[in-house]
């Protein structure tokens, strides 16, 4: 299926493993989620997406006190909602949080358990508002792997990307399984047998006192089973018995103390001495379902074979030897094949019901716009020419820029020592209330005349998606204007990885002077150049 | 060594004879910042090694790799 994958980190490994069995859209930049939500333009929204992954790792983020932390999931929020609103009954599916304690110092009130439920209320109220949106349980996937296993400290340094191979298979596992609910993959009823699976034992050899069911030690192995089955018949699964027994041998058994299910949560009973294939067949048709909608528990691994033999289709659960696995068999089962995303089967319905509904609330409703979302981040920046403390990060950013650079021309410290010289080499720094970017943008100016070439246009991707772009060169049309440049050249060079910025120029106002297979020539006047955004909160900008 | 290439070319999905001992990050196009991290994973899985993060400025060539893995 297409699959949107966002993340606040760097998930492209990820999206490796996912590609191998869907088709994966992964935005450009780093950590702009949010943006490809609020944008109606963006990538994401041109992408068509059938489901939507967004993950988070609560790692990226500082967790400071309850309030900032709630607050910034309310912020969140906003997002969440543009994209309901923007995409009504795609899935969209958002991961649990896990904020490790030691996150935490000293004796303080550890409240990582409120800010992670904080979210899952969130989501939880944007469902019952109509919106297809649902958690994704990264969290349990943790704990059952443990942090250790699950995370890299090394990636995460290295390439800010926190998970291991260990992580991401889980992870892909984890997606595979809840997009492929929406697609209607899931079973629709569980046979199973009596003798050795909801109780201990033979009932028509024991009688009901020497079956072993109880709801406390071992006999609650079955008792266990028992609930869960139960659970599942309340979230829609059906219910059958495919037993070879007596009836009148098995009805006193619903009177067992300690026996969960009773006659109304099965869907049929069929207790017989024929085949359980030749049951199982004749069942299907009596409930209208398709045998590959079956799955068949019985402990007797004759039986087992025989299914598999005779209905290929029905999925057959592999029977643990030891029998203290059964509940966790069964709930894995629930898992694998029942699993769904709501409580009823009426998903059709009740989407386009509250389509209409998010629609009209859309209205009322104010997600947020581009512009807020921007102001919120309170950014500031800083635009001048290159000092020489900034060299070394100027050759760096130089030399391994790819997403976000118009010619990709590598140098060396000389040559933009030399290009400093002869033109100008402009540095643009960033931060915004999470912290600070440090030195995010490099623009390259050659001067020929009036006329000025932007050599060079680079960004780190951590600064994407803010509209930095345009203020940069706002601000860029200050000092040329000072220069008396009356017309601006700019060039993009087309590479594997500089499709981010194919159509940037455009966007900012020039026009297309030449066009080859592999690269874009512009030209505009010095008065064509955009004017600053006012979504930053202050601009420095020196040019002595 | 062959079989060492062997098993890089299948992490970056090329044909083994596109690879030598001195292949080096950055030199081809799909061994970029992105597959340098997979191959220090996928290796560390498939060698049973771990290799620290001081190590990896180090590991500049497929020799390198090699040499690390075999000590």
């Amino acid at each position: 299926m297409r699959l949107a994958l966002l993340s606040n980190v760097t998930v492209d490994l990820l999206a490796g493993m996912v590609k191998k069995t869907n088709d994966v859209y992964l935005s450009a930049g780093f950590d702009t989620w949010q943006q490809e939500m609020i944008m109606p333009t963006s990538g994401l929204y041109e992408y068509k997406p059938e489901a939507v992954v967004v993950l988070l790792h609560a790692g990226a983020y500082e967790w400071e006190d309850r309030d900032t932390g709630c607050q910034m999931i309310d912020e969140w929020c906003a997002a969440f909602k543009s994209v309901t609103n923007n995409l009504p009954g795609v899935p969209v599916f958002v991961s649990s949080l896990d904020i490790p304690a030691k996150v935490h110092y000293g004796a303080e009130i550890s409240n990582e358990g409120e800010l992670e439920n904080h979210l899952i209320k969130r989501i939880e109220e944007l469902h019952a508002d109509g919106a297809s949106i649902y958690i994704l349980p990264v969290k349990e996937a943790i704990a059952d792997h443990g942090r250790n296993s699950f995370y890299s400290s090394k990636m995460w340094y290295v390439g800010s990307m926190p998970y291991s191979m260990k992580g991401m298979s889980a992870l892909n596992e984890l997606i595979s399984r809840y997009t492929g609910i929406t697609k209607g993959m899931h079973k629709k009823c569980i046979a199973v047998d009596l003798d050795n699976t909801l109780w201990g034992g033979v009932i028509g050899e024991d009688g009901v006192e020497g079956i072993v069911l109880s709801n406390h030690k071992e006999g609650a192995r079955y008792y266990d089973t028992q609930k869960l089955l139960k659970k599942m018949k309340n979230q829609g699964v059906m219910l059958a018995i495919l037993s070879k027994n007596n009836v009148e041998d098995v009805e006193p058994v619903f009177k067992h103390p300690d026996m969960v299910l009773q006659h109304e949560d099965f869907v049929a009973e069929v207790i017989n001495w024929q085949p359980k294939s030749q049951n199982i067949r004749q069942l299907a048709k009596d409930l209208n379902i398709g045998l590959d909608s079956f799955v068949f528990l019985d402990d007797n691994p004759a039986e087992r074979e025989a299914m598999k033999a005779e209905c290929p289709e029905v999925t057959v659960i592999d029977f643990p030897k030891d029998s203290s696995l059964l509940p966790e068999t069964v709930e894995k089962a629930y898992q694998d094949y029942f699993l769904s995303l709501e409580v009823t089967g009426e998903d059709t319905k009740k989407t386009a019901m509250y389509r209409a509904e998010s629609q009209r609330k859309a209205e009322m409703n104010s997600a947020t716009s581009v512009e807020d979302f921007l102001k919120k981040l309170e950014m500031t920046m800083d635009i001048h020419r290159m000092l020489p403390e900034e060299e070394k990060r100027v050759v760096q950013l130089v030399n391994k820029t790819n997403q976000f650079n118009v010619t990709t021309k590598r140098y060396s410290e000389e040559e933009i020592k030399e290009l400093a010289d002869k033109g100008d080499v402009i540095t643009v720094h960033m931060a915004d209330k999470y912290g600070d970017q440090g030195l995010v943008a490099v623009l390259i100016l050659k001067y020929d005349g009036d006329q000025a070439d932007i050599d060079t246009f680079l960004m780190s991707c951590r600064v994407m998606g803010r509209n930095a772009e345009n203020e940069i060169v706002a601000r860029i049309k200050n000092l040329l204007q000072s220069k008396g440049v009356k017309s601006v050249h700019a060039t993009y060079i087309k590479t594997a990885k500089n499709a981010p910025v194919e159509s940037l120029f455009e966007e900012l106002g020039f026009s297309i002077s030449e066009q080859g297979e592999d690269r874009k020539e512009y030209t505009a006047n010095i008065d064509e150049l955009p004017s600053t955004t006012g979504v930053f909160k202050d601009v420095v900008e020196v040019w002595k | 060594m062959q079989d060492f290439i062997k098993f890089i070319a299948g992490v970056m999905e090329v044909d083994p004879s596109e690879l030598t001992e001195d292949t080096a990050y950055g030199t081809i196009e799909k061994w970029d910042s992105l597959m340098h991290m997979r191959m220090v994973m996928e290796i560390e899985e498939e060698y049973d090694v771990e290799i620290p993060i001081e190590e990896i400025p180090n590991l500049k060539t497929l020799k390198d790799f090699y040499k690390y893995i075999e000590a």
